[in-house]
């Protein structure tokens, strides 16, 4: 049986960097779209509340719910977590579907057209 | 004799944690707070097989770091007070994310046991366990259940005897920190390891330091000398993102702990609770479906809980007092009217709570253990944020509309601190049902035809305060800091009757109390100072009071006899109505006459303006300390809203009498 | 009885206004309010009213109230009694 020591050496997961500039805001991400956590910008408490709840770099992400306005709802690993928009403003994802940026790229808030 | 061990549960929110607890303690558990916090502390003791367990439930929490003081108690009672055994619940369908709490508490000095409950739900979503692989991997001994079902709380109790006992071998695997940044750790530890205080392990600190925990830091900061400091604070400078990687190397353990042992279905089905969620997160469905459920539960009150406080007044509390008046008739009066009209009225006040009490705790405690609650919490965040609001604000204040009582205790499901502290405070203003019957019967006497204007301008009135204090108050003493709004939306599942009923036992049990006792209190202090020393009420030293008040009644245009029915609703609401009867209407044919010949229109409505933003009663300020154990806050909500009602109250006086209206 | 005609009037009474209306002491005036209710003039309503819902109702009632009393002896006229106190009777 193993002794109480573990023998990792496996190093960071986090995607290679040169995908780094095609990394957006989760809240600007339309439903449905899938990515992976680039990085998270913020507060300590906030950064390692998330962290805590699996927003590490390089997990698969997909938004749920993004009306645009008001809070998000994603899935990370095995749960759906409500976050608030600000909230989501803080954490930078790199989008999957196809590899294809969504179309309106800005950071901060943004109102999507179908209503 | 008798082998105590103590079990400290801990889990994260939605596992079935409570579940397991009640479970394990049934009725012998007891409920009270951390010391000198206001949150739940449940405690319980388990017989068997000739052993006490001592079981003490920890606050559920997502790991074990000082963002918020469920935290702080709960790794402080595993580092302190070293548990023989601590049992991690953790969900089946949630299983990686559940396991970042377990690689908090394997570094930690106490044997860990993992319960792996839900297993049912898990199955549902045809996600498959191997526990004795994962049990393997991790080596400590894992063991699977469904608590709803009673099922594993047997093997559980002997995983923890046999560990306590050392029946077992234990030999964990430990999550380590990345290789990147182990050197920076040893660094740390050996500067703080003269100075860590016991009985905090060094390691677990020096951790604790470089994940960037505020408790932690302060802690060393405070007893380590100054240059040791200095390099401390260089290195932890250095590495101030460490905290990503430290939790990123938490989660590759649980991926390797796991690989063997869980099988997932890459896409699978929609699940229920993803169709469930199509409809109740929605922007629009989503408020459907709450205003449906808060449709309910009001109907549900109307139609069982008001009969029941009828028929408990009727059939309970007045023959009672009839029969103690008969009892008691042949001694001095004073003895008859302490009891019956002072104590038993006061018990009686308590008494008419409960069906109240026990629908709306028994609603929102069904609504939480669906999972709803969350939802509901999301699809009013929007509105609620506004005012530095919570989400989980919205449905304790809604039922405030039915009585402000049960919305204070309601802000339990509030889990910060801040927004907890500003939802207690605005509670009050939300109109009840008791002051919507004072203007039901003031305004038809005053206003006749007008009087539904007059009524819903009222209620409006009240909403107005309530989100202009709400903004102000989260501006000027929280410095307008928002509280993050982050909230897992768990799986639905069906609720389990035991737990809500245990629940709605404790909660009503509790208010009895504590609550009560303070309404008994008031009601004979108020029966003393309605009664002496006069052979009337006019005499007595309540009207001496309200006399003395007079100059402040002038201001609002009402005379000392309207000030004190004001301040007789401190008792409940529903006084001031018996109280301007007694003193306007006494011996008087026409009530209403009297009234409307004694007050003016415009005076009618200061006093209805100043009723409805005046002090909660005495129920809705023994829960208010209650929840909040702050004598500082309770006095500052009451203090406010005195201020707040007499203020108004003069502002619609003095403004009729310039426009010279109803004066 | 005059009593029974000052209650008729309509509205609450307490005890000792009429007592001091009939020139007599508060505790006579409970036991005629007993005596009243024994002859069938007057009902106890004590079980179903109180202060805050007599003073909707405008039905005729004694009784010793405080302001935050939930009941206490609480009288009301009978038909009986109302119809002792109809100057001519209607038949």
């Amino acid at each position: 049986m193993e002794n109480n020591r573990q023998d990792e050496n496996l190093g960071s997961q986090v995607p290679p960097q040169d995908k780094a500039d095609q990394s957006v805001p989760l809240s600007t991400l339309p439903p449905h779209w899938l990515g992976t956590v680039h990085s998270l910008m913020g507060g300590r408490e906030l950064v390692s509340r998330l962290a805590a709840l699996g927003f590490i770099p390089g997990c698969p992400i997909e938004v749920i719910q993004n009306y645009g306005v008001g809070p998000l709802i994603v899935a990370i690993r095995d749960t759906r977590i409500a976050l608030g928009r600000q909230e989501a403003e803080k954490v930078q994802v790199c989008p999957l579907n196809g590899g294809e940026r969504p179309h309106h790229r800005r950071h901060g808030p943004h109102r999507w057209g179908h209503r | 004799m008798d082998k105590e061990i103590l079990v400290a549960l801990a889990g994260q929110p939605n596992v079935g944690k409570t579940t397991v607890f009640n479970l394990l303690t049934g009725l012998n558990q007891h409920v009270g707070n951390w010391p000198g916090k206001t949150i739940e502390k449940k405690a319980g003791t388990l017989r068997h097989n000739g052993t006490v367990y001592r079981i003490v439930d920890l606050p559920g929490t997502y790991s074990l770091t000082a963002n918020s003081p469920e935290e702080i108690i709960a790794r402080d009672f595993i580092i302190k007070e070293r548990p023989d055994v601590v049992v991690a619940i953790i969900g089946a369908a949630t299983l990686e994310r559940n396991l970042y709490l377990v690689a908090e508490l394997l570094p930690l000095p106490a044997p860990v046991v993992i319960g792996v409950n839900m297993i049912d739900v898990a199955k549902r979503e045809q996600i498959h366990i191997e526990t004795d692989v994962l049990e393997a991997a991790i080596g400590v001994p894992v063991v699977p259940m469904v608590a709803t079902k009673n099922q594993g709380v047997r093997e559980l109790v002997e995983a923890v005897d046999a560990l306590a006992t050392g029946r077992r071998d234990y030999a964990p695997r430990i999550p380590q920190i990345r290789e990147d940044h182990r050197d920076v750790l040893e660094a740390l530890e050996a500067l703080i390891r003269e100075s860590v205080p016991e009985p905090y392990p060094s390691h677990w600190t020096a951790l604790k330091l470089l994940e960037g925990d505020r408790e932690m830091t302060a802690l060393v900061r405070g007893r380590l000398p100054d240059d040791a400091w200095e390099q401390v604070h260089e290195l932890l400078k250095a590495h101030e993102d460490a905290i990503i990687d430290i939790a990123g190397g938490r989660y590759e353990w649980i991926g390797r702990m796991t690989r063997a042992a869980l099988a997932r279905p890459h896409t699978g089905p929609v699940t229920l609770t993803e169709r469930l969620d199509r409809v109740a997160t929605h922007p629009l469905w989503g408020l459907g479906v709450l205003a449906l459920a808060l449709l309910l539960i009001f109907w549900l009150t109307y139609t069982i809980g008001t009969p029941l406080q009828d028929a408990i007044e009727e059939h309970l509390v007045a023959p009672l007092g009839d029969r103690l008046a008969e009892l008691l008739a042949g001694q001095p009066p004073w003895l008859s009217g302490l009891v019956v009209d002072g104590i038993l009225t006061g018990a009686g006040t308590v008494l008419t709570f409960f069906p109240i009490l026990v629908i709306f705790f028994a609603s929102m405690g069904l609504l939480e253990d669906l999972g709803y609650m969350s939802r509901a919490a999301y699809v009013m965040d929007r509105f609620m944020h506004a005012m530095g609001l919570h989400g989980r604000s919205f449905l304790p204040l809604f039922l405030g509309f039915g009585c402000n009582v049960p919305a204070v205790i309601g802000t339990r499901i509030i889990d910060s601190r801040r927004p907890r502290l500003l939802t207690i405070l605005l509670a009050p203003l939300i109109p009840c049902t008791a002051r919507l019957v004072v203007i039901a019967f003031l305004a038809p006497i005053f206003f006749g035809d007008r009087a539904t204007l007059v009524a819903g301008g009222l209620v409006l009135l009240n909403l107005v305060v309530f989100a202009a204090l709400g903004v102000a108050v989260n501006h000027l003493v929280f410095r307008g800091e928002s509280v993050a709004f982050i909230m897992e939306l768990p799986l639905y599942h069906v609720p389990n009757v035991r737990t809500i009923a245990l629940g709605v036992w404790q909660r009503t049990a509790e208010f009895f109390r504590k609550a009560g006792t303070i309404i008994l209190i008031v009601s004979v202090v108020l029966w003393a100072l309605s009664s002496f020393p006069g052979e009337t009420v006019e005499e007595s030293v309540l009207a001496q009071f309200g006399r003395w008040l007079d100059p402040v009644g002038q201001l609002m245009g009402l005379g000392w006899r309207a000030v004190l029915a004001m301040l007789t609703s401190f008792l409940a609401k529903e006084n001031t109505i018996a109280s301007l009867a007694v003193l306007y209407g006494a011996g008087q044919s026409d009530l209403a006459g009297a009234l409307s010949a004694a007050i003016t229109p415009a005076a009618a409505l200061s006093f209805l303006v100043a009723q409805m933003l005046f002090v909660p009663c005495a129920a809705t300020v023994a829960v208010i300390w209650q929840e909040t154990r702050s004598w500082s806050w309770t006095g500052f909500s009451v203090g406010l809203l005195l201020v707040i009602s007499i203020s108004a109250g003069t502002l619609v006086y003095q403004t009729a009498r310039l426009i010279g209206w109803g004066v | 009885m005059q009593l029974l005609r000052l209650i008729g009037r309509g509205g609450i009474h307490r005890p000792r206004d009429l007592a001091a209306e009939l020139d007599t002491t508060p505790a006579l005036v409970e036991g005629m309010l007993a005596d009243l209710e024994r002859m069938g003039y007057l009902a106890s309503v004590s079980d179903r009213c109180g202060p805050a819902t007599c003073a909707g109702c405008g039905h005729a009632c004694a009784g010793p109230l405080g302001m935050i009393t939930r009941g206490g002896k609480l009288w009301a006229l009978t038909a009986r009694g109302a119809h002792l106190l109809e100057p001519a009777g209607n038949g």
